[in-house]
Formats: C-alpha cells, structure tokens, sequence
C-alpha cells in the first residue's frame, strides 16, 4: 500500500496493514522530525566550531504527488523482486509536521526477520534517494529553509530568511 | 538551426514564428525552485528537436535565480527521470526534479 497523506500518520493502523498469517516478521520504520539538528555552518566548518543545534518548530513537505506514488510503486515491486516479503505499507506526509510527529513509516512483513530488515532498509533508503518529495525546515531561530542536498564539497547554508539550503546528505 | 528560446511568460512576447518549427512546453517546478521562480509551472518556447539540456538552459537564462539548483537537478518527462539528450516535444509534462530530501 502506498500513500501521500496530510494527516497524521497512524503507525498501529500501518502495522495491522502488514500483518500477514504467511509472516513472522513484521518491520516498521517511521520518520520523525527532529526537534534539534546541528548547525551545518559549525559542523562544516574547519576546524569545527561548537554554535548551538538548531531548533526545528516545524517541517513542510512538498512532492511532485503523481511521480512520487509512481517511484513508491517501483521501489515495493523491485523490493518484492529482490526479497520474499509478503506485505508493503509506505506512507508519506504531506503539508506540515510538528516535532516529534511522523513524516514516513515504511512497513514490510515477511516470513523470517533477515528479509523484513532488510527490504525496509532498503526501501525507506531508496525513498530518500529517488523519490520527489522535499522538505521545508522551519527553525525557531533562523526561518525557514529547503532542504536540496547535494554530495561532495562543504555548502555554508544561505541567510536568515526563506532560503535554500544544501548540506551533505 | 538553434534559434533563441522565448519566454513565454513575459507580456508581449513576439508571436511570429513558423509553424512546427518550435514546441511549447511547460515545467512543473517544487520547493525551492518554486519559490525562487514564485510560480509551480514555467511555460517555455523552443526549437523543435529541443534537448532537456536546451530547456534547463533556457530557464536558467529566464529565471537566473533557479541557475544554480538547476545544475544539482534531475529532470523528468511523464513521472520518468530522463538524461540530458532526451528530445523534448510538445505536450510532454515536464518536471525539474531538484535535489530530493523526503523521508
């Protein structure tokens, strides 16, 4: 099962969706927001400097809906190719979350745990790189910003105000 | 053979063309691409047998904001990530996919 959703996501419900007489192992991951992140300007820096975590109050996410429920659907078909899981559940908010609450939940069921993992890692990490969904960190100290991550050499994040920033992945 | 790219989003943009000899196409933008271009679609004109690398150059030209993110961007034709040499037409949707951070 795949869904972009704007409400709050119900991890009991996603784990009874799962949950498959053929199974013995059941695997969910969920996504929070994380109410503190360090600074990329003092971790990247050289030497690194300690400055305050920066407060998240909120995230907002944005997706390209109709192409991201395609990539979703790609990834649970490659996965039940690669693994023998029987059940997938991927769920994905949408609009705002609050600290603390979940953005994703990623659940697989399987007849032995090995594969469980290893399909939901598989999964929440093929999500992260392939699937167009973006966040909006919103700071309490800072504003807000986009969150576009780009590998390789160091990125001081832009100013203050809305902003886009890119960090290492 | 390479005529300019026209924005098609600036009033009175000239309108004498041949027939078939350009494509109009329009780009759904997100996140922050969309914020700097303060819009979710950009509508472009260009050559037929135009390449995606053709249309990024052109919205980097139109939206000089978006340049730098759409270095780091994928693109995608009909919800398929697609190469730089992918030949554009018209009626295709198009989407400038910048670098992802769901999850």
């Amino acid at each position: 099962m795949i869904e972009l959703t704007d409400a709050a996501i119900d991890t009991s419900r996603v784990l009874a969706e799962v949950r498959d007489p053929a199974c013995g192992a059941e695997v969910l991951f969920v996504g929070t927001t994380r109410q503190w992140t360090t600074s990329p300007r003092a971790a990247s820096a050289m030497p690194p400097v300690d400055a305050p975590d920066l407060e998240t109050s909120h995230l907002v996410y944005d997706a390209y809906h109709d192409m991201a429920r395609a990539q979703m659907s790609k990834l649970e078909l490659e996965a039940r190719q690669r693994w023998p899981i029987r059940q997938v559940v991927m769920i994905h908010r949408l609009g705002t979350v609050a600290v603390s609450e979940a953005s994703v939940a990623v659940a697989v069921s399987a007849p032995h745990r090995r594969e469980a993992f290893e399909a939901a890692s598989w999964l929440i990490d093929e999500l992260k790189r392939q699937v167009p969904i973006w966040k909006q960190e919103h700071y309490v100290q800072r504003g807000a910003t986009w969150i576009h991550p780009t590998a390789g050499q160091c990125q001081c994040p832009a100013p203050a105000e809305s902003s886009t920033q890119v960090e290492r992945p | 053979m390479n005529a300019p790219a026209r924005n098609a989003n600036s009033p009175g943009s000239p309108a004498a063309v041949t027939a078939g000899s350009v494509i109009q196409v329009e780009v759904l933008l997100f996140a922050a691409a969309a914020e700097a271009a303060e819009r979710r679609q950009y509508r472009l004109e260009l050559p037929a047998g135009s390449e995606l690398a053709t249309l990024a150059d052109s919205l980097a030209a139109a939206v000089p904001a978006l340049a730098k993110l759409i270095n780091a961007s994928r693109w995608a034709v009909d919800c398929e990530f697609v190469s730089d040499d992918y030949v554009l037409q018209s009626d295709m949707t198009i989407a400038m996919i910048p670098p992802v951070s769901g999850g």
